[in-house]
């Protein structure tokens, strides 16, 4: 295990991030062929995993187990074991549902909106960002369902044929999100799975245990890499890629509708699908640079997620966190100009009002920390741009917090109240990282971390043959995969 | 299977050679090709009526496999099992379910309050006023509606309790009779010396009869009368001597007055005779019909009263004995007072003669400057009649070395001021008639189960001597088959006493027989039985023509910094109602404050006493022999005087069931009035004060949007400037369409009714009595003090109370506004519901489905009134004092409820759901009283005894507007032109409480008319205080 210091890591940084105009940067470090790579990948999933796996799987399983023990406690007794009152009916449960979507949403972006732009660098850190959009998804779905009064009932909000002969209200946004968050978990799980397929044959033909034989040949679906079948699976893969893009718009456009439709004040205004979806990004790329620095780091991946990969998302992160800093300014600017009292009472209150410290929270994480990346030696520190990351994902989960709190003061004065959150609250927020943690390590721990098959082909091997007598000799291996040696 | 259609070629083929084709339908027809003649043999393309009818076995397997899997989910609902037991042999004229209602009395501190109760099934579960009693008119207060819940008190005190040393046994009622039947025939020989009874204040004839009776047996017995709260709302109301030997008991109209002044008497809510008094002066109120009185009122804390005046001042006790003392002298002939108040009240009232009203307070001895005063202005005899005071003598000492002493009701041990606990633990015998334990009773060795005024019979008489016949609609609970449990009335305990043997008649028996002079025959006793009175039997006014003797002399002594003043608590009163959770969770009127009682500190004085809300201060009382130290927590009061410090009795009770034991802070051994604070000191750490407005100290930002939004949500206006509308800023200007879209489609023929409410701030004094209305009828939880202060309380109706003017300074306005659902037209709630759970009826209902509901509460973030409540737990069952885990059901959740106290269930509303966790609620405009009365119009008119099915004006009345003593509620339907709430609607004081959002209220509220020459813009205020 390569011990994260802030040397290595710095002389990782200078293998490729020099742009020489007459050149592209390489995005394979290293002395990296087909095997090795394939090597590089299959390691983890096929070998005994690095001590701080075991380390990082338990912590995460004890997360999810006081998740486990929260959610049965909320059953038993009602969701008052929360903070939530009246007027604040919504609360963590909300804050941390529209967290979880939001970062879900950067996975399919790397895969399907950089795939359709031909952005060849995504190809290194697109499979752990779907996973993560995958993971991030099954959080973000437990909270509605828990977060209703009778989750007993939660079925209710699905249109199905009943003997009560009634359909679900057709115009509550809320009904929107369960289609939406659906259909974009449906989606994205396929586009994940879809573009892993190669991959698990690769592991299947490497497996050594015959479990893992099974398992992995039952999900290849029969995979053999014959021409028939890469020709299929790109279309196919292309065609969910197109699929998958209006739905990274759409759910937080969507996720934005449960508030900008409804008439609070702070809540109800038209900049929310945009706002939202640029947030969502915002923090689905952080969540991606928190995890993807130190896994590079953990699980040898250092030459596939090259220090150009997190360059470029650092760059990201820096642009679309301008984005949100517009729409903050533009929200307030709003209120200002739309010279609704209620409204201008709103922005105030949420800055300077009792809640006040979360704006600010808010402000400072979100629009201030970023700007540091500004700055090619800051950005080239990851010990500074993973906490720039963390930072952000603190920032957006209190966006949305702040974004709740707007219901502590509308419009009735005696109604005002203060929301302040149980311990169940707080476990619960921290258990949801066990959750997505947990499923995140198990995936390193046995799928297929980076897209193997796809990273070969942004490798200078795979262009052999044009021109180029240097990668004659080539060999297939049982997947199909051809298997370049440099002779 | 196309193919499967036959048709007879020959009749569809046409025979062009026969007849021609006159007309051809496409060119392929006129050329009879093969396709066309395919084409129109299939008359409808692509029915296939065999995917329907026909047997096939891959359909008939995909049709039952969506079959089986949907009803797998239609499956997952289970369905509660009841029982049913009918009977065998039903009682003659009873029907099942059928309300019926039976007049009664309440009597509480030995006033009768006039009642209607319903009962359903034999058990009574909801209380009203008596509308054809003069007290009631209808309503009820808050403490008589209450009673119901004391009534279904699994707590009460269940069977006779016989302590011996440190023992305590379950006894009987016989072997109390044995016992006591020994101690009379001992106390009979000494003639009764040693034997001391202890009552409750009471005006009942039979009572008061069996007391004589007990006297003549025992001639040295003494009968004492004790009430904790003794100069308050009590019989003596004046408090001076007419010819040195009676009491009187003066009687306001302040219908009758046109300026009226108030020293220090919350006439309107803390009286015996509040209701009446409070209906009465609303009638004078109506700045429409140009009768609009004025109240003045000075006042050393904000009561409910003070919110109503025109011109309030705020003054301490001291000050205002002054004020009286000048005043008095004014009128004499002396010159301009000093005390600016007291001048300009002068000024007030000197043109009033015989129009104008004093009402004194309980404090000092305004009673006899008031008599002096209305004397002078000729009001005597006009706007206050005085009446002979039939009990006047509570008891201000209790002798020492008793034998034998009786209390009947009371907790005297609790009211410690004259360490009458002593008294009672000194005594060898002690008897305790009580409802529930208390701490009285802990010290007595016999405890016996006093009977609920709706289990027995009895009498009582209402403020101005009317007898009212209490007449039981349940057998005592408790009760078993021999008599040997469960409560018994005092009128039974007493025939006990006087040794008779008591069966389930002898109360009735006796009443009866008291009665005897007015009702003679049965006709007169079911007549009045019936209508819940005696007509004419109220005391008869005496004319006072000389002045009487003053019993005490004014103290005043203005060296005197701080004084502490203790009142009756508005929602406990005395602490008698400690163990009623509805009364613990109703909100204080002005201070908002639940489950707890508070040093109310003027804004001023918590700057100087550098104190905040919820800090707790050490107050120490001068009393002998030894100073009284207290500890209470701050609540900063706009409006209250500075240098006085007001607390409310009733709190800190120490045996008081599951629900008052150990809630706020004791008063007990003071009592109340007024009295000297020696020091002030701040203490430790901060108490959490729940309130259910205001919940914490307001910051800067907040406070100025509160003030800001006040003047949109209460709007306010001079007499002046409501009489002459051309000046009138908030007039109707021109009205600009918020919509585009007109009025929604209401299907054909239109419904008979659009439901509607008017809530007149004009009238509304903010009593609390509609809460209380609301919770019985609609079968409303109590939460506890936690949840309360989470923001969590289940009140459907609330009443908000906002301040305005100048928070420092003691002139600040109070306005109370009812808030309850708003039944927009264009309901916010319900477009955001996810599964329909509340949906709009055509008659314009905001209907709120239970069953449907799944609890994701977008409707009460939606709701910009927010007047939804959402059962966070189930309330019912989880007890209100414990921590959320008490809420953990192991098992179904809808089986929860099935926990509820069997005894507790048998006050719910039968025709409202009681709601389980998880679910939104609100209020209905008692939709069940809707349906009930528009069955009834139906079944008359079909039997041929009403004209229309269609329900008149005032038909239906929700259970807030029925008990309000004002009638600031009136309910109705805007599509009859004439009704009540239609006129209303239309008046020029009608307004919507933000309308600006086109969510178009149905309720709609009028403006608050204050009788004063000028209100600088009053609706606007400066600063608002927390």
């Amino acid at each position: 295990m390569t011990t994260l210091t802030p040397d290595n890591l710095q002389d990782a940084a200078s293998a490729n991030l020099a742009d020489d105009p007459r050149r592209r940067a390489p995005l394979v470090t290293g002395d990296q062929d087909f095997a090795s790579v394939t090597e590089t990948v299959t390691h983890l999933a096929l070998r005994k995993p690095p001590r701080a796996w075991y380390i990082a799987f338990g912590i995460s399983m004890a997360l999810l187990g006081l998740l486990g023990v929260l959610i049965l406690y909320l059953i038993l007794s009602g969701v008052g074991v929360w903070g939530n009152n009246q007027p604040v009916a919504w609360g963590f449960p909300i804050v941390n549902f529209v967290f979880w979507v939001g970062i879900g949403h950067a996975g399919t972006l790397i895969s399907a909106i950089l795939f359709l732009f031909r952005q060849n660098w995504r190809t290194g850190i697109n499979r752990f960002a779907e996973a993560m959009t995958i993971f991030a998804v099954v959080c973000a779905g437990l909270f509605p369902g828990i977060h209703v009064g009778r989750l007993w009932l939660a079925y209710w909000l699905v249109p199905y044929p009943n003997q009560m002969a009634m359909w679900p209200n057709f115009r509550s946004p809320l009904l929107w999100d369960v289609f939406a968050v659906g259909t974009y978990a449906t989606v994205s799980l396929l586009f994940w799975y879809v573009g892993m397929i190669p991959d698990l044959a690769t592991l299947r033909d490497r497996a050594t245990t015959k479990i893992r034989k099974i398992v992995y040949g039952l999900l290849a679906l029969g995979w053999r890499g014959s021409n028939r079948h890469w020709q299929r699976f790109e279309k196919a893969y292309l065609l969910l890629a197109a699929l998958a893009t209006p739905l990274v718009l759409s759910v937080h456009s969507v996720v934005s509708f449960d508030f900008a439709v409804s008439q609070v004040p702070g809540w109800h205004t038209t900049i929310f699908p945009p706002y939202f979806v640029a947030g969502a990004i915002f923090g689905g790329f952080a969540m991606v640079l928190a995890l993807a620095i130190p896994a590079r780091q953990w699980f040898g991946l250092k030459d596939l997620i090259t220090p150009r990969h997190v360059d470029n998302m650092a760059k990201i992160l820096l642009g679309v966190g301008l984005m949100v800093t517009y729409a903050y300014a533009t929200e307030v600017f709003i209120a200002w100009y739309g010279q609704s009292p209620n409204e201008q009472f709103a922005f105030i209150n949420r800055a300077f009002g009792q809640s006040g410290w979360a704006y600010w929270v808010m402000v400072t994480c979100n629009c201030f920390i970023p700007q540091l990346l500004w700055f090619g030696k800051l950005r080239r520190n990851l010990w500074l741009l993973w906490g720039v990351a963390v930072a952000v994902n603190v920032g957006m989960w209190f966006e949305r917090f702040v974004i709740i709190l707007s219901l502590e003061r509308d419009f009735v004065p005696s109604s005002w109240g203060q929301f302040m959150p149980t311990w169940v609250d707080m476990g619960m927020l921290v258990g949801s990282f066990g959750l997505f943690f947990t499923l995140f390590l198990l995936f390193c721990r046995y799928l297929p971390m980076v897209a193997i098959a796809e990273v070969k082909t942004v490798m200078p091997q795979a262009h052999a043959g044009h021109g180029d007598k240097q990668y004659d000799d080539v060999e297939t291996d049982e997947s199909g995969t051809a298997d370049y040696r440099i002779p | 299977m196309k193919n499967a259609v036959t048709t007879d070629h020959r009749q569809s083929e046409p025979d062009t050679r026969q007849t021609g084709p006159a007309y051809w339908r496409s060119l392929e027809e006129l050329a009879e090709t093969e396709q066309f003649r395919a084409f129109v043999e299939n008359e409808f393309p692509g029915y296939e009526p065999e995917q329907f009818t026909g047997p096939n076995r891959r359909q008939f397997l995909a049709v039952m496999g969506a079959s089986m899997m949907l009803a797998g989910l239609s499956g997952c609902r289970r369905w509660p099992r009841r029982k049913l037991a009918p009977y065998t042999a039903r009682p003659e004229g009873f029907v099942p379910g059928k309300f019926e209602r039976y007049a009664t009395a309440y009597e509480m501190a030995g006033v009768a309050k006039p009642l209607l109760v319903t009962a359903v099934d034999g058990r009574p579960i909801k209380i009203e006023g008596n509308p054809d009693h003069p007290a009631s008119r209808g309503a009820a207060d808050l403490y008589a509606q209450a009673s119901i819940l004391d009534l279904y008190n699994p707590h009460r005190l269940q069977y006779v309790k016989h302590r011996t040393g440190d023992k305590v046994a379950e006894s009987t009622w016989s072997a109390f009779g044995k016992w006591s039947a020994e101690r009379m025939a001992e106390l009979e020989k000494k003639q009764g010396v040693g034997f001391v009874v202890l009552s409750e204040a009471t005006s009942s004839p039979t009572v008061l009869r069996l007391r004589e009776q007990l006297q003549n047996k025992l001639p040295k017995m003494q009968w004492l009368t004790w009430e904790a709260v003794h100069k308050g709302p009590n019989p003596i109301g004046l408090d001076f001597e007419e010819s040195m030997t009676k009491l009187l008991r003066p009687i306001y109209h302040f219908d009758k007055a046109e300026v009226i002044v108030s020293i220090d008497n919350d006439f309107l809510m803390m009286h015996p005779n509040a209701v009446q008094y409070a209906r009465e002066f609303a009638a004078g109120r109506n700045p429409d019909n140009g009768r609009m009185s004025k109240l003045i009122v000075v006042e050393s804390t904000y009561t409910v009263t003070g919110s109503m005046a025109d011109v309030r001042y705020a003054a301490s006790p001291y000050r205002i004995n002054a004020i009286s003392e000048q005043l008095h002298k004014r009128f004499n002939g002396g010159g301009p007072c000093e005390d600016e108040v007291a001048e300009s009240i002068y000024q007030s009232i000197k043109d009033h003669r015989g129009t104008s009203l004093i009402v004194p307070g309980f404090y000092g001895s305004h009673a006899l400057q008031a008599w002096k005063l209305n004397q002078l202005l000729g009001n005597n005899g006009k706007t206050v009649t005085y009446t002979r005071n039939p009990d006047s003598s509570i008891a201000s000492t209790i002798p020492d070395g008793i034998d034998t002493l009786l209390l009947i009701g009371g907790n005297a041990a609790h009211d410690d001021w004259i360490r009458t606990s002593e008294r009672i633990s000194g005594a060898r015998h002690t008897i305790h008639l009580t409802h529930a334990e208390n701490e009285t009773s802990q010290l007595c060795d016999w405890v016996l189960p006093r009977a609920h005024y709706l289990e027995a019979w009895g009498d009582c008489r209402s403020y101005d001597g009317t007898i009212s016949i209490t007449q039981p609609l349940i057998h005592p609970i408790f009760e078993d088959a021999p008599r040997e449990q469960g409560g018994r009335s005092v009128i039974e305990l007493l025939a006990g006493l006087l040794g008779e043997k008591v069966t389930r008649d002898t109360g009735h028996k006796h009443v009866r027989q008291t009665l005897k002079p007015q009702l003679p025959d049965e006709k007169t006793w079911r007549k009045s039985l019936h209508d819940g009175l005696i007509a004419d039997s109220q005391f008869k006014t005496v004319v006072v023509a000389k002045e009487g003797q003053r019993p005490e002399t004014p103290n005043v002594d203005a060296d005197f910094k701080w004084v502490l003043q203790i009142r009756p608590d508005y929602s406990l009163y005395d602490g008698r109602f400690a163990d009623n959770g509805w009364l613990q969770e109703l909100p204080d009127p002005i201070t908002k404050i639940v489950w707890d009682n508070a040093a109310l500190v003027s804004p001023a004085d918590a700057k100087k006493l550098d104190v905040e809300h919820g800090d707790l201060i050490n107050i120490e009382v001068a009393k002998v022999p030894e100073n009284i130290k207290l500890a209470l927590p701050v609540y900063v009061l706009p409006g209250q005087a500075d240098g006085v410090i007001t607390t409310t009795l009733g709190y800190g009770r120490t045996v008081a069931g599951p629900v008052g034991t150990g809630v706020g802070f004791s008063m007990a051994r003071l009592r109340e009035g007024v009295h000297e604070i020696t020091s002030i000191s701040k203490k430790g750490p901060k108490y959490k004060l729940a309130t259910t407005q205001d919940h914490h100290a307001i910051d800067i930002v907040g406070m100025r949007r509160r003030g800001a939004k006040v003047g949109e949500l209460i709007r306010e206006q001079t007499l002046h400037d409501y009489q002459h509308p051309h000046e009138d800023h908030h007039g109707h200007g021109t009205t600009v369409p918020l919509t585009m879209f007109g009025e929604p489609d209401l299907g054909d023929p239109e419904p008979d009714y659009r439901w509607a409410m008017s809530i007149d701030l004009n009238k509304c004094t903010g009593c609390n009595a509609c809460v209380i209305a609301c919770q019985a009828e609609n079968n409303i939880p109590i939460v506890g003090k936690d949840e309360v202060a989470m923001g969590r309380e289940m009140h459907w109706l609330r009443i908000d109370r906002y301040f305005a003017g100048d928070a420092e300074s003691a002139d600040v306005r109070a306005v109370h506004q009812p808030m309850m659902c708003q039944h927009c037209e264009d309901a916010p709630c319900e477009q955001v519901c996810p599964v329909a759970a509340t949906v709009h009826d055509a008659e314009g209902l905001n209907v709120m489905v239970y069953n449907r509901c799944i609890g994701t509460r977008y409707c009460s973030n939606n709701c910009p009134y927010k007047v939804r409540r959402f059962n966070y737990f189930d309330y019912h069952v989880k007890p209100h004092n414990e921590g959320h885990a008490s809420a953990i059901h192991l098992g179904p959740p809808d089986a929860q409820q099935h926990k509820i106290d069997p005894v507790r269930q048998m006050q719910f509303n039968p025709q409202v759901t009681v709601r389980m966790r998880g679910v939104m609620e609100k209020c209905t405009y008692c939709t069940q009283r809707i349906q009930d009365a528009k069955i009834t119009a139906k079944v008359e008119h079909e039997q041929g005894k009403r004209e229309s099915a269609i329900v008149r004006d005032g038909e239906i009345t929700p259970a807030c507007a029925a008990t309000c003593a004002t009638g600031a509620i009136v309910f109705g339907n805007l599509k009859d032109k004439n009704s009540r709430v239609s006129k209303l609607h239309h008046q020029q004081r009608s307004y919507d409480i933000l309308g600006e959002l086109n969510v178009q209220p149905r309720t709609k509220y009028m403006k608050r008319i204050r009788n004063v020459e000028k209100m600088e813009d009053r609706t606007l205020p400066n600063e608002d205080h927390a």
